[in-house]
């Protein structure tokens, strides 16, 4: 059984779900399960929020899927749920505890060990590395979610402003404010390079 | 040509999104500034990092707890289904924002009872303005890129206003509404509206 | 022969139009997009500068700029359908023997369209007034004259602009 789901189409698969037949769903589940938790994490750094997150984007779209008229991609359609999803229980989030959400113990950056790097050059890399990622976080809510869309997931401005449910413009100007203010806060860490 | 502006398309071309006419305007302008040359330096250097940022891999048990508890979740879902009706299902999640939203609706209703009575107001109408500005604007591209330049510039400028950094949420609102599909907006509207007939 | 070459001959113009019409489609795609992107920057700095100007509250905009913005998308739509409704009347009276009937719905439509974008004008503004001060109704009117006569001024700062650049190039 799962064998055949492996092999069938999105939009096969698609019909099926709408359908009602969850083994279609789960399987289109499965097959961007990652780019969506991946996503997630970005934004809300923390494991737990971004797994339980993703779980509730993908049970909202199993149970919308009527309204699912597939003029986009099913899964412009689930990131575009799964990124609303969490931009809104950040900014609830945020206002409940009445400031921004803190990366504090998640950070997910991993030291760089490039052997081929100096002992210094490397301390230096790892250094920018990990303010790079204090940046990032540190980048308010639509900042980082453009950021993380077209930087990490590597979507394009339309892509990206398709999920966000703005304009490309939105995005394409969001994107520069956030390289701005990564510029100015990494300024020490960039070397003379 | 300003620099401002040069940064901008900078950042449009990392993610590919530049015009060859502006790229080689691009070229031409970081001939002659030391400044925007390092500052592309800058960006081309932090992109890179970022795109190399190892994340934190999860092991195959973590995908497969996630895969049965969704099946899980799913088929009790559709057992769920007979009963309710999908899509008031899934506006759960708009709910708790419109929770909120209420809370402010009903304490702007009570100021507002006790407010004195609008005034009528003249129609003034929006899209008659908007279409005078388009028929100047004609067919002349160029004129409309121009236009749209200045128009983020003007955007930039109030968004990097320190008025606008103490308040955050207005631009947060300004920006994050737009996240937001027609019928989610419509659906918060109408939660607002049943507070403030209450 | 002589058949044959007429044969080539049409279908190259055939081949071509059609390029010609995907060209002038793409262009007409072009032209949408460039137009919906004007839009949303004058509608983004409105807001902003109206927030500023009538000192709305978190309150105030947390109720006004989603319905904003949704009335925005609800009159693109329609402005939409409205240019494809006038492109078809144009097409109508460039045929030799123009429709009588067909072109009295498409007049209808346009009426409907024309009415359908007045109605949610009045509806933003019915919107504004539950939410708004009398002082800054009032100080909404004000603002929208001085707006649009700034985007004006904006508009010919593009013209000099442009002006100006084509003059360096001469030099």
């Amino acid at each position: 059984m799962k064998g055949n789901m492996e092999d069938c189409s999105d939009g096969h698969l698609v019909e099926q779900a709408k359908q009602g037949d969850v083994e279609a769903f789960a399987e289109l589940a499965r097959r961007c399960q990652e780019k969506v938790y991946y996503t997630l994490l970005a934004l809300t750094k923390n494991q737990q929020d971004a797994s339980d997150l993703a779980q509730e984007a993908f049970m909202q779209a199993f149970k919308s899927l009527k309204s699912f008229k597939q003029r986009s991609s099913f899964y412009t359609w689930i990131y575009r749920i799964a990124v609303n999803l969490t931009l809104n229980f950040l900014k609830r989030r945020k206002r409940e505890e009445g400031r921004e959400v803190l990366n504090e113990s998640h950070s997910v950056n991993k030291e760089s060990e490039d052997p081929s790097f100096s002992p210094d050059e490397r301390s230096l890399k790892k250094e920018l590395s990990e303010k790079l990622q204090e940046a990032i976080d540190s980048l308010s809510l639509p900042y980082r979610a453009s950021f993380t869309l077209v930087v990490f997931q590597g979507m394009t401005h339309g892509q990206a402003a398709r999920i966000l449910g703005c304009s490309e413009n939105t995005v394409s100007w969001r994107m520069h404010k956030a390289r701005k203010m990564l510029q100015a806060r990494l300024k020490p860490y960039l070397g003379g390079g | 040509m300003n620099c401002t502006k040069i940064e901008k398309w900078l950042s449009d071309q990392i993610d590919g999104e530049l015009s060859e006419r502006k790229t080689r305007a691009i070229e031409a302008h970081l001939e002659k500034c030391a400044s925007c040359r390092s500052y592309a330096a800058s960006l081309e250097k932090i992109h890179d990092e970022a795109t190399s940022l190892e994340r934190v891999e999860v092991s195959p048990a973590f995908w497969e707890g996630f895969a049965s508890r969704l099946k899980a979740n799913l088929e009790s879902s559709r057992e769920e289904r007979k009963e309710k009706r999908a899509l008031a299902l899934s506006w759960n999640w708009v709910w708790s924002g419109a929770a909120l939203l209420a809370v402010v609706a009903v304490g702007l209703y009570l100021l507002l009872f006790q407010s004195p009575q609008p005034q009528e107001m003249y129609v003034f109408s929006l899209e008659n303005s908007l279409a005078s500005i388009y028929q100047e604007i004609g067919d002349d591209s160029e004129l409309e890129e121009l236009f749209n330049s200045i128009l983020v510039e003007s955007i930039d400028e109030y968004i990097g206003d320190s008025e606008w950094k103490e308040r955050p949420d207005l631009l947060e609102n300004l920006l994050l509404w737009e996240g937001l599909t027609e019928e989610e907006i419509e659906f918060l509207e109408s939660e607002i509206k049943k507070d403030i007939k209450s | 022969m002589k058949a044959k070459s007429i044969l080539v001959l049409f279908l190259n113009i055939v081949i071509l139009s059609a390029f010609v019409s995907a060209g002038v489609q793409e262009e007409a795609q072009a032209r949408e997009k460039a137009r919906r992107m004007t839009r949303e920057n004058i509608t983004t700095l409105m807001l902003i500068r109206m927030t500023r100007f009538l000192e709305l509250t978190e309150d105030q905009t947390a109720k006004i700029y989603p319905f904003f913005t949704r009335i925005e998308k609800e009159k693109m739509q329609i402005n939409q359908q409205l240019r494809r409704q006038m492109r078809e009347l144009r097409l109508a009276l460039s045929a030799e023997d123009p429709d009588a009937e067909g072109l009295k719905a498409t007049i209808q439509a346009i009426k409907e369209l024309r009415d359908a974008l007045k109605s949610k004008d009045t509806e933003l503004e019915k919107h504004l007034e539950k939410n708004l001060t009398v002082i800054q109704q009032a100080k909404y009117l004000v603002f929208v004259t001085t707006f649009f006569n700034e985007l004006r001024s904006q508009l010919n700062r593009a013209r000099m602009m442009r002006e100006r650049a084509g003059q360096k190039e001469k030099k």
